[in-house]
């Protein structure tokens, strides 16, 4: 079944993001692997929804993705101003 | 291959390929720049074949408005994270890789160098104008 493939590629994917995430030269090589990993698993969950046939999922994926680019732009102004807000 | 249905399997099967490129990419690629743009270019195709794909498989107006909140969300954010984490690295005075598997770095990025270590300075001082005020 290909929804079986997807995800075993996409978890594959993960895996090789957070291998960035650990190992990463410097800290802006970490901050986008880590959006990308939340892009991912974003990913993951829709095709895990399509796979049970649960909605419900994709409200999680939703979240999922607001927190990614929250925590990216946090990340980034905590590194560029030494402060995420005034 | 049972229960083949192209207008659902295509477009999943197209964006796995895209997300494993992306992740390979941000593996093999050199620079911080260059992987910015593997993971930024890439992922938006990718993560819109597989939603595409399941808002076709579910069916279903609920899945279909998240799905496409979802794509909406991603095309509107993906550049903006990546031109900060760019912009983020730029002003702390990460130099780019030039040439040939980045051999001919430091030579050319002597232009490129003084107008980073400008930004930067300028940079630094509105840091500090700030930090007064706060």
């Amino acid at each position: 079944m290909i929804i079986n493939l997807a995800l075993g590629i996409v978890t594959l994917s993960v895996l090789l993001v957070t291998v960035r995430v650990l190992r990463g030269p410097s800290w802006g090589d970490r901050i986008m692997a880590f959006d990308f990993l939340s892009v991912n698993l974003v990913v993951l969950f829709a095709l895990i929804a399509v796979k049970t046939r649960l909605i419900v999922v994709l409200d999680a994926a939703l979240v999922l993705s607001l927190l990614g680019f929250l925590s990216t732009v946090a990340l980034t102004r905590y590194l560029l101003l030494g402060r995420v807000m005034k | 291959m049972a229960d083949f249905s192209p207008l659902r399997d295509v477009p999943i099967l197209i964006g796995a390929f895209f997300v494993l490129t992306a992740a390979i990419g941000l593996m093999r690629f050199p620079d911080l720049y260059a992987r910015l743009h593997a993971s930024s270019k890439l992922v938006t195709l990718g993560s819109a074949g597989i939603f595409l794909g399941a808002a076709l498989e579910l069916t279903d107006a609920a899945a279909f408005t998240r799905l496409a909140a979802v794509l909406l969300f991603h095309f509107l954010t993906t550049p903006l994270t990546a031109h900060l984490i760019a912009q983020a690295a730029y002003l702390r005075g990460l130099p780019p890789l030039l040439g040939e598997g980045g051999k001919r770095g430091l030579d050319e990025w002597g232009a490129l160098g003084q107008a980073g270590q400008v930004a930067h300075a300028d940079h630094e001082a509105q840091r500090a104008m700030t930090a007064e005020d706060g």
